[in-house]
């Protein structure tokens, strides 16, 4: 298939990927910082891939069964991103109430909602690259 | 040896190779997109995050829908989410 140049705007997804990534890596000082960047960081990378996949129904208005895949994948995603931020302001306000036993809890539920977060991430992006959506590697 | 103006990824393995990576997407990202480099630095940078710092975040994404993103969608209205 050839690959269709719908969105100047996506041209740098591939190094934005990279640096999501990366950002979710790096060492921080709580598992709450790490999720919340992690969070952020992939927030600002799925508005800029949602942006161009809508420059590319604009241009090549793809079947509506195709948008709701996506429309699917965006919302598992966003529900994902959601209970990822719930876990990480359970874990603050037990921290902040000294709940030895709340933490830990709420720190396992964060590590799962990470994991979940992470593959709902991947799999809106792959279902972007399955469109040949220009510059999502 | 990585060139400073390639546009090719750098290859090498372990740490060295992650931070390589990382410097050179930071400068493919500050070139093409800098308005986003600013975003993403700030989000990078910020460290003990707090309640409200997540529960702002959190009205952030949850205020956000499929047609905001795409204004062009052929779904109906009654299947948008």
């Amino acid at each position: 298939m050839t690959t269709r140049t719908s969105s100047p705007r996506s041209s740098w997804l591939a190094a934005l990927l990279l640096v999501v990534a990366l950002s979710t890596s790096s060492s921080c000082r709580s598992p709450v910082d790490t999720a919340a960047k992690a969070s952020k960081v992939s927030r600002i990378t799925a508005e800029e891939a949602m942006h161009a996949w809508g420059a590319y129904v604009a241009e090549f208005k793809p079947p509506v069964e195709e948008e709701k895949k996506v429309q699917a994948a965006f919302d598992r995603y966003k529900d994902a991103q959601l209970t990822v931020l719930d876990t990480a302001i359970a874990y603050k306000k037990a921290e902040a109430a000294g709940n030895a036993s709340d933490k830990t809890a709420a720190q396992k539920a964060l590590d799962i909602a990470t994991i979940t977060a992470g593959a709902a991430f991947t799999d809106l992006i792959e279902i972007l690259r399955g469109h040949h959506v220009k510059g999502i590697p | 040896m990585s060139d400073e103006n390639s546009t090719q990824p750098p290859s090498r393995g372990g740490e060295t190779a992650l931070l390589e990576l990382a410097i050179f997407a930071a400068k493919q990202l500050l070139a093409q997109a800098p308005a986003l480099f600013a975003k993403l630095l700030e989000a990078l940078n910020k460290e003990n995050v707090t309640v409200e710092d997540l529960e702002k975040e959190r009205n952030e994404i949850a205020s956000q829908h499929y047609k905001d993103f795409v204004p062009a969608t052929q779904i109906p209205p009654s299947e948008q989410t």
